[in-house]
């Protein structure tokens, strides 16, 4: 693969999805994993199950994904490449919108936008979970840390750094003990 | 002693030093979403906007395409500063979490050879994966329990997740039929 053709079809591919996001990057998760894997083959599933687990580590806007994502591909260029094409088309929509604000905030098909979105919205991170899930899991013991970690998120709030700590954790004395393979 | 936040702030002046070290420190403060670091700085904090004035913005900058305090960032610094704000905000809240993006992926490229930092890295990837189930999980308890914004929900989940479908088609064709739903729904109440 030629750089100057990973770099534009970094540009490509996160330009297109920035246009179609909304609730956060985790809703956005499905549509890299299709374009960077499956149709480009920039990643493999499980690197890209690494990267999505790393950029939840470091502070800052979830979007920055994308500029993790690049790097892994392209080096810094990559990380160049991929971060301008998140932030700088919807920053100038923003702009050029907040001008406009006065009139939006008021108006009735805002509130529909937002009670019409929220159930794609949750589908859409639903799915985020399962294809991340089976990206980053090949046994029973992945899939069983990623379950165990759904349940205990899902009905004790903590901090996602400490569960990714003590997943990080789980993934060593597993390999020790012998209960998981590395890929 | 802190007063509770106003509900709107009067036309005050934020300078670019202020607006640049502020969401300098918004983007080093937001770790898993920026949301509430956003809020602490710029609302009780530094009282850039009332508390019913940001979760305006908020409401609109979530709509708008792109990330929702990313929008906010722009806003903000508009506001403020015009266009130049705008681009020093923003410079400002992605300054820092860059850098350490960069640190840590150059560790792990560094210490991936290491059989323990490769088991480590598949550990926290399966716990990443639960954690954003459980993210939508939690969401999903707040959609209205009633059979349209369910069968939105699981049709978006079927499509994305087992037929691979693009994104845009799923906003398209599903985001566009539950958007209209709604908005007949609203206009009848």
């Amino acid at each position: 693969m030629k750089d100057e053709d990973a770099l534009s079809g970094l540009l490509i591919i996160f330009i297109s999805s920035a246009f179609f996001s909304m609730g956060g990057a985790s809703t956005l998760i499905p549509e890299f994993h299709r374009q960077i894997v499956d149709l480009h083959g920039f990643m493999t599933s499980p690197d890209f199950a690494k990267t999505v687990a790393l950029a939840q580590i470091a502070p800052g806007p979830n979007m920055l994904i994308v500029s993790l994502i690049g790097w892994q591909v392209a080096g810094l260029p990559g990380l160049l490449v991929s971060t301008f094409a998140i932030v700088v088309p919807p920053s100038c929509i923003a702009y050029f919108s907040w001008r406009g604000m006065e009139r939006l905030k008021d108006a009735a098909w805002l509130r529909a936008v937002k009670v019409g979105l929220a159930p794609v919205v949750v589908g859409l991170m639903l799915a985020s979970g399962t294809i991340t899930a089976q990206a980053a899991n090949h046994d029973a013991v992945g899939y069983g840390l990623t379950l165990f970690t759904a349940l205990f998120m899902h009905y004790m709030k903590r901090n996602p750094l400490w569960v990714i700590g003590s997943g990080a954790l789980v993934g060593v004395l597993a390999y020790r003990t012998g209960l998981m393979s590395l890929v | 002693m802190d007063q509770p936040p106003p509900q709107s702030v009067a036309a005050r002046e934020v300078s670019l030093p202020e607006l640049f070290t502020g969401f300098l420190i918004i983007g080093l403060l937001g770790f898993g979403g920026l949301a509430m670091s956003a809020y602490y700085m710029i609302v009780e904090k530094r009282r850039w906007l009332g508390k019913k004035e940001f979760s305006e913005l908020f409401a609109i900058c979530s709509i708008l395409p792109g990330g929702n305090i990313m929008n906010c960032t722009i806003m903000i610094g508009a506001r403020y500063q015009g266009a130049l704000g705008s681009v020093v905000s923003m410079s400002a809240l992605l300054l820092m979490p860059l850098l350490i993006l960069i640190a840590v992926a150059m560790t792990y490229d560094h210490f991936s050879y290491l059989p323990d930092v490769r088991a480590a890295m598949a550990g926290a990837a399966s716990a990443a994966a639960g954690l954003i189930v459980a993210t939508a999980t939690k969401l999903g308890l707040g959609v209205v329990w009633r059979a349209a914004p369910i069968a939105f929900a699981l049709t978006t989940f079927v499509a994305v997740s087992f037929f691979r479908a693009p994104l845009w088609l799923v906003i398209v064709v599903i985001g566009s039929s539950s958007v209209l739903l709604a908005s007949r729904a609203g206009k009848r109440s």
